[in-house]
């Protein structure tokens, strides 16, 4: 016995060693050629080589966590903050979900999410509490509003949302039976929360069925999208996200995962994310499966999955229907509709939208998301779409993003390395298509010329937008150099191209002036002495001007929603608390008149006043009433 | 000198019986401690195994007098397995709560819960690794000292007094045979390993 499995080991080793899986199965007919049971044993220990993921990697005793006596499972009846949990709703990878009762100040029911132990609380609670503001105003039927977070009395963070009754927006819509029109009448609304959110400046970044659920006002079925902020809040590693099991399996969230997520680069997440993510949710809708499929997802390595996600070039949703082969009958009557009409039906536009949502490259997803829910309502109100059937064009792209090295010589070489580049292109193409195409040889070499235009544009585009994020990045650390330097690398990229869009464009102006003006304040800094204060209440008071905001004659409440309105107003509400205090200083100047010293003392109420208006609800304000 | 220093030597004096004396004395202190651990731990946190069995080492063993001989890799050996009952126990009884118990594991047993599959899967594989044991006690060693006792490659190789490159190659090696094991790929191996060569 033992002979046998040193004998299996040195074959897989020196199966191992060979170049190519040609040369491997050549050398294993050699040698298993009578015994296919050891060849058979040296093949699956093979095969499970690039599957291992991180298997045994994690040790046993990670997997053993201590928590409180109090289990999840006992926790109906416990008494959290001002909540009493009822009964247990959910369960997910990240946590619990309980019914629960608020009996202060308030009487109501809520959702509760439990996060799960082992995370550590102080982060979530403080990048919770950074969104919090935004959170707040986030006012949408189609969202459930984010009430509270806090920390139980054993260190563990939970979220309280609004109760929803409901079920996941792909059960509700399979169990009922909707036809993929029922469907898209119900997607649209879930598009319009997230566009809401996003106006916001909320990204979700967790959007996958469990997120939406379904539940009935007065008989009509109303999507709502729950858990905003707790994604950010929690956000986890990606390596830590994928939970290891010892099969190496993964948890299903990552199917609807983007490509920039998967490339796990903390600044890469914008509002576009959501975009994909809603296209696999439509996908899905659409089809009953995720684009990569989930059976897929759910038999391949970690590293894998992440490659598929960044790579691969999921089928358009008719042929995935096509290859449903005999569960295309079940797939078809959950939609209410003939199994050869349903995918007849995805063929052209909805194969379209839903591909626009999931490119790689989120330059070329929609926008935005009402971009996305516009396109749908054109689909339903018969109008023509706005995304492109796979072109000519949009095929060079697929190849231009495979061979960017060469198309970037090709822009130096000119056009004979074209022509060169065009043939390769012939080659991966369908064979009954090149006929057809061969006419159109020429005018694609122009377009190739525009292509390789728009793909500079986009590579410039991607690092403006990237820049931005790490302007976004500094201001919110509270390093305005790092932000500054940011934003200054973000106008150099804007003037060496003409091609950024106008709104990329005063962006960045925007950050760049509301920059420069905290850099103006910081200037004027803390430490001063009582002689200067006079100069520096002048200083503020002009760098506030400059903003058009006059402190002193604006109506209290206009120059409160001024500030409001700026990307940094949290700093500037801050400097108005030092800006307070200068005044205060001013009132006990020597050698002024008494008037004098009234007058500062009004005009330091008045810089509280202002900055109380601007965010009533901070725990700042409610000092500076204090102070008041 | 402490009892287990005491065994230590025997060992290195060629005294086969000490070993077998040493793996309870280990297991005791190692339970006491990864109980005493995770009461005063925040919920969440998890054994830092490699903590344990060093902490362990120290408070049992009296370091001055083992340094003259190998006493480390006698030591790690049976902390290595003492985790692994540790372990494998918990996940066991985590299978069939409320089990009634003995008085002395409630300690530990209220104290933990698994994070994600509950113990089902440690089970299993301590099955795997059991019949790998049989084929091949050096790699099974190996696994024990790292993915139980949280070793890394060097110091499994340490202990084990093979090189590190050996041990890279039999970590690999092991890894492999227990996935092929636990995702039911080796059913083929079993048939022929049944009706056993000639």
């Amino acid at each position: 016995m033992a002979i046998e499995e040193s004998r299996v080991e040195a074959l897989y080793f020196a199966a191992l060693e060979k170049p190519s899986p040609e040369d491997c199965a050549a050398y294993l007919d050699e040698v298993c050629a009578n015994d296919p049971s050891l060849r058979q044993r040296v093949e699956a220990l093979l095969n499970a080589r690039p599957k291992l993921g991180n298997f045994l990697e994690r040790h046993a005793a990670d997997m053993v966590a201590a928590t409180s006596a109090s289990s999840t499972h006992q926790c109906a009846g416990t008494q959290i903050g001002p909540y009493k949990l009822l009964q247990q709703i959910g369960e997910g990878g990240m946590g619990t979900v309980f019914m629960a009762e608020q009996t202060h100040p308030v009487q109501r029911k809520v959702a509760l999410k439990l996060i799960k132990a082992g995370m550590d609380s102080r982060q979530i609670i403080a990048r919770f509490e950074a969104e919090r503001q935004a959170l707040a105003m986030m006012d949408h039927v189609n969202i459930a509003r984010v009430l509270d977070a806090g920390t139980t009395d054993q260190g563990r963070p939970y979220f309280v949302m609004e109760l929803v009754h409901g079920v996941p927006i792909t059960k509700y819509c399979d169990d009922n039976r909707l036809t993929p029109r029922q469907r898209l009448e119900l997607f649209v609304p879930v598009c319009q929360a997230i566009q809401h959110a996003h106006q916001k400046g909320i990204i979700h970044r967790d959007i996958k069925p469990s997120n939406v659920m379904v539940t009935l006002y007065d008989g009509k079925p109303v999507p709502k999208v729950i858990d905003f902020g707790v994604a950010k809040a929690t956000e986890q590693k990606l390596t830590e996200r994928t939970l290891f099991t010892q099969y190496g399996t993964l948890v299903g969230t990552l199917e609807y995962m983007s490509p920039e997520q998967a490339e796990m680069s903390a600044l890469g997440v914008d509002t576009r994310s959501d975009i994909y993510s809603l296209g696999v949710l439509l996908y899905e809708l659409l089809t009953g499966s995720t684009p990569l499929g989930s059976k897929r997802m759910k038999e391949a390595a970690h590293a894998e999955i992440l490659r598929l996600i960044k790579e691969e070039e999921p089928p358009k949703p008719s042929t995935r229907l096509s290859d449903w082969g005999e569960a295309l009958a079940s797939i078809s009557a959950q939609r209410h509709t003939e199994p050869a009409k349903l995918s007849k039906l995805m063929r052209g536009e909805l194969d379209w939208i839903a591909m626009k949502t999931l490119e790689k490259d989120r330059n070329h997803r929609y926008e935005t998301a009402n971009g996305l829910a516009a396109d749908v309502q054109r689909y339903l109100h018969d109008e023509p779409v706005q995304a492109c059937p796979p072109s000519a064009l949009y095929r060079f792209r697929k190849f231009a993003r495979r061979n960017r090295t060469g198309l970037l010589a090709a822009s130096v070489m000119g056009a004979a390395l074209l022509v060169a580049t065009s043939t390769i292109g012939w080659t991966i193409r369908d064979r009954s298509a090149q006929q057809a195409e061969m006419e159109r040889e020429r005018a694609a070499a122009r377009q190739q010329v525009e292509q390789e235009r728009l793909v500079r544009q986009a590579k410039l585009k991607e690092r403006i937008s990237q820049a931005l994020d790490e302007t976004q990045v500094g201001y919110e650390r509270d390093n305005l150099p790092e932000a500054l330097s940011a934003i200054k690398r973000a106008e150099a990229l804007l003037a060496s191209e003409s091609g950024a869009s106008l709104q990329m464009r005063q962006r960045v102006d925007q950050w760049r002036g509301e920059l420069t003006v905290l850099e103006r304040l910081e200037e004027l800094g803390f430490g001063f002495s009582r002689d200067e204060s006079r100069e520096i209440d002048a200083a503020y008071s002009q760098v506030f001007l400059d903003i058009g905001i006059n402190v002193d004659e604006l109506p209290v409440e206009e120059a409160g929603k001024r500030i409001r309105s700026r990307l940094t107003w949290e700093r500037l509400t801050e400097s108005l608390d030092r800006w307070a205090g200068i005044r205060q200083e001013m009132m006990f100047l020597m050698n002024v008149s008494a008037e004098a010293k009234a007058e500062a003392g009004r005009r330091k109420m008045r810089l509280l006043q202002v900055a109380r208006a601007v965010d009533s609800d901070d725990l700042r304000s409610q000092a500076r009433l204090a102070v008041e | 000198m402490s009892d287990v220093t005491n065994i230590l030597s025997q060992i290195e004096c060629g005294d086969p019986s000490a070993a077998e004396q040493l793996l309870p004395l280990v297991y005791d202190e190692l339970r006491k401690l990864a109980a005493a651990k995770l009461a005063q731990e925040k919920p969440g946190q998890t054994l830092q195994a490699t903590a344990l069995v060093h902490d362990a080492y120290l408070r049992l063993v009296d370091v001055d007098k083992a340094q003259h001989w190998d006493s480390r890799g006698h030591f790690f050996a049976a902390a290595a397995e003492a985790m692994r009952r540790i372990l494998v126990d918990t996940a066991r009884r985590k299978r069939r709560p409320k089990h009634g118990g003995g008085r002395k594991r409630v300690d530990l047993e209220s104290a933990c819960t698994f994070t994600e599959d509950p113990g089902e899967d440690l089970l299993a594989l301590d099955e795997a690794l059991t019949k790998f044991a049989a084929l091949d006690s050096l790699k099974a060693e190996l696994v024990k000292l790292r993915f139980f006792a949280g070793m890394t490659i060097p110091e499994a190789a340490d202990v084990l007094r093979i090189s590190h490159a050996t041990a890279e190659r039999y970590w690999s090696y092991a890894r492999v045979w227990l996935y092929c094991e636990l995702s039911g790929d080796h059913a083929e191996g079993e048939t022929s390993k049944n009706s056993g060569p000639s």
